[in-house]
This record gives C-alpha cells, sequence and structure tokens, in this order.
C-alpha cells in the first residue's frame, strides 16, 4: 500500500485523490526509494507509536504512517527548512484529519542537533531516516582519495541537482564516525546521538545496499543496535546519482589480502541475480550512460541493546 | 616518531579498517608523525598491515583488546 499517485486508493472521478506537492528541491515521492521505505514502515509495528522522521522531505511519510499504520503522533524535521514546511502542507491536503497529529521542527535542522529537536525525539518511540549514504563528490577529501584511486569523476557529477542534500551529505564533516568510510558516516552519526538521547528508543532506516547488508548490519550493531531486514527491494540505480564512491573504495583494496572481502553490490537484471561490482557498474557506465544497473534497497529495524 | 592524531576504527572489519586508513593517509607524506589508529577486537592487525603495504609505517596500530 503506498499513499503515492494513488496506486492504491482509487480515485472517484469527481473528487481524484490529493497528489502531494514534489517540488525539485524535494526527493521524488515516486522514487521506489520510498515505495520500499513504506513496506518496511507497514511492517514496523507502529501502531500507537511516536514516530520521529529525520530527514522528513515531502512529508509523505507521515501521512503514510499516521494514516496506515496507526502511530499516534508524528515529528519531522529536514536539513532544507523548506521541506518541513511542505511537509506540513503535504499532510494537510493528503490527510487532514490527521494533520493535528503531527508536529514539524522548524528550521534546519541537522540529524536532531537542535535542542527542540532533541526534547522530541526524548519522546519519541521509533525514529525513522532515509538519509543520504554517499559522499558529496566535491568534498575535496573525498576528491583527493578518488584521485588517489584514479578513479575520475564521470562527467557533470560535480552539478548539483536541486535536491543534491538528499541524494550526498559533505563527507569529510562526518569523518569522527568509522563507517564514514564506506558512506554511512551520517547515519552512523543518527544512530549515535538516538543512542544518547531517546536510549530506548527502535529505529527504523532505509538504505540503498550497495556496500551490502552486512555491513550495514555491522553499523547497527557496532552502534548498539540489533538489526533485522524488514523490507527489500532492487531498484534501478538512479541515473543522476554518481557511483564513483562506490569505485574508489574496491579500488583502495584491490590487489591486497582483502579485495575479496569488500566487493559492492550492483546488479545488471531488476531480479538482483547478476551480481555486478562497482568497478563492472562502472564500466558498463562508460560504455553507455543509460545502461539499466540496479541495487537492493532495504529497510533496516533497530532494537537497541541494553548495555 | 611520535603519534600526533588518533584514528577511531572500531566496530569496522578488516577491509573497511583498511579503507578508513587509507582515506587518513591521502595527502600524508613519510616521515611524518604516525597516526594512532584504534581497531576494533574482531580485526586482525597482521592482515590491516599486510594489506596497507609501504603506507603501514605511516600508522601504529592498536587493537581494543590490548588497550
Ligand atoms: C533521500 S531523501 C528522503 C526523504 C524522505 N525521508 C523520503 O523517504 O521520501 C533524504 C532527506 O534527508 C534530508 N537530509 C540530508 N542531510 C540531512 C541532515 N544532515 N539532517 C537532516 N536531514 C538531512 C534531505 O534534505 C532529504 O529530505
Amino acid at each position: 500500500m503506498t499513499i503515492v499517485a494513488g496506486t492504491e486508493t482509487i480515485p472517484d472521478q469527481d473528487n481524484p485523490a490529493p497528489k502531494p506537492e514534489a517540488p525539485n528541491y524535494a526527493f521524488d515521492p515516486r522514487d521506489p526509494w520510498t515505495q520500499t521505505f513504506q513496506k518496511g514502515l507497514e511492517r514496523a509495528e507502529l501502531q500507537g507509536k511516536t514516530v520521529y522522521e529525520v530527514g522528513i522531505g515531502t512529508g509523505i511519510n507521515a501521512a503514510f504512517v499516521l494514516r496506515f499504520c496507526g502511530a499516534s503522533a508524528f515529528y519531522g524535521s529536514d536539513l532544507d527548512p523548506r521541506l518541513i514546511e511542505l511537509a506540513e502542507r503535504n499532510l494537510a491536503s493528503l490527510s487532514p484529519e490527521h494533520a493535528g497529529q503531527f508536529q514539524p521542527v522548524k528550521g534546519a535542522v541537522s540529524l536532531i542537533d537542535t535542542d527542540e529537536a532533541r526534547a522530541k525525539i526524548a519522546k519519541t518511540d521509533v525514529v525513522i531516516a532515509c538519509l543520504p549514504q554517499v559522499g558529496d563528490p566535491n568534498d575535496e577529501r573525498f576528491s583527493a582519495f578518488r584521485e588517489e584511486q584514479s578513479v575520475s569523476l564521470p562527467e557533470g557529477a560535480d552539478e548539483q541537482a536541486h535536491d543534491h542534500i538528499a541524494h550526498y551529505y559533505p563527507w569529510a564533516m562526518f569523518d569522527e564516525y568509522p563507517f564514514n568510510a564506506v558512506g554511512m558516516g551520517l547515519n552512523e552519526a543518527l544512530l549515535r546521538r538516538i543512542r544518547e538521547h531517546a536510549p530506548h528508543a527502535e529505529v527504523v532506516m532505509n538504505f540503498g545496499a550497495r556496500i551490502g547488508t552486512g555491513l550495514i548490519f555491522e553499523m547497527f550493531r557496532a552502534n548498539g543496535f540489533e538489526p533485522e531486514k524488514i523490507a527489500s527491494q532492487i531498484v534501478r540505480q538512479d541515473a543522476g546519482t554518481d557511483i564513483s564512491f562506490f569505485v574508489a573504495l574496491e579500488g583502495a583494496l584491490h590487489g591486497t589480502d582483502l579485495e575479496r572481502e569488500f566487493k559492492c553490490y550492483f546488479f545488471a537484471d531488476e531480479d538482483g541475480k547478476k551480481r555486478l561490482s562497482a568497478h563492472d557498474a562502472q564500466r558498463l557506465l562508460d560504455q553507455d550512460p543509460d545502461v539499466a544497473l540496479y541495487h537492493e534497497v532495504c529497510v533496516v529495524r533497530g532494537r537497541p541493546v541494553a548495555e | 616518531m611520535h603519534v600526533t592524531r588518533n584514528l577511531d576504527c572500531s566496530g569496522l572489519s578488516n577491509a573497511s579498517a583498511v579503507l578508513r586508513i587509507k582515506q587518513a593517509l591521502v595527502g600524508s607524506k613519510d616521515g611524518e608523525p604516525r597516526i594512532g589508529v584504534l581497531v576494533g577486537e574482531n580485526c586482525d592487525v597482521e592482515r590491516i598491515t599486510g594489506s596497507l603495504g609501504s603506507a603501514a609505517g605511516r600508522v601504529r596500530l592498536m587493537s581494543a583488546t590490548r588497550q
């Protein structure tokens, strides 16, 4: 069941179902990542729970969780201050009867780094998020690393789309977190903050599993959460998202004893049967920039482990 | 040679720890102070050292168990 574009609700001719407002600075709510995320949210047992979405985007998940998952209250915030306003408008049009259960944290909020966000997280049962997992191609330190691996940036990859921060994060800024090495610094930073400010809260997070779910699980365990995959789907690699980050990671282990222990998970087919490394995927892209490449998107629930 | 910087690799597997160390060493040169690297207790320090090749001399690996 998805709330997007009337795929589940059958609109009556005179009164078509409202569609979310989705300007170009917001993550497209029709994206298959969102479909997968909502499958996971449906299975996350959110009935009666207070939910906080970090990086709320268009607010499509707020409407979904309040309407179809039975959550009792929904908090949300985003680094882009326009998005929380947009989310409020979308919830009012998509699910007006639930608008009173939504409490936005306004302004530009990175992760939960304001007093108001921290106060709300402390009252939250389940934190949900789908945050960028690829270092910004323009990040200076990442560029230096990529160049050392002789991986070049594909043409146009340094141009910033309107929703740039939905896809990339400032890599060097999150370097204190060990899993930043594989593009998970922003997500690990969130897990640490949740452990600190809401030690009993569960998390439900959506990931592109291009580095493999094994590594994602390792990050959860290293930060005190027991992970469980609750939804998964093979999706097409977004044509606009640069994969040189993954190619550089593989390149850095090339020729070492550990080379076989880190290979990315791309696929040549939509069933996810023909596996490709990031290297193979980049080679195909170099031959044909429109080639269809796939990867898994999965939703992971993390339950806090008692210390 | 003294250590000036520390790098936390706890929780990372051997391969991810090598990636993190190589990223931290980008732009560094022989003769600069070594980076102190803390690796998790499940890591194999010898394999990590082997995979770092000549760059191994620029770090000092410490295993969490031996602290
Ligand atoms: C991939 S989009 C997902 C949007 C929405 N959660 C969804 O599933 O449709 C990532 C969102 O995270 C936001 N974001 C990026 N970096 C952030 C940060 N440091 N703190 C909070 N939000 C961030 C982006 O603005 C964007 O709205």
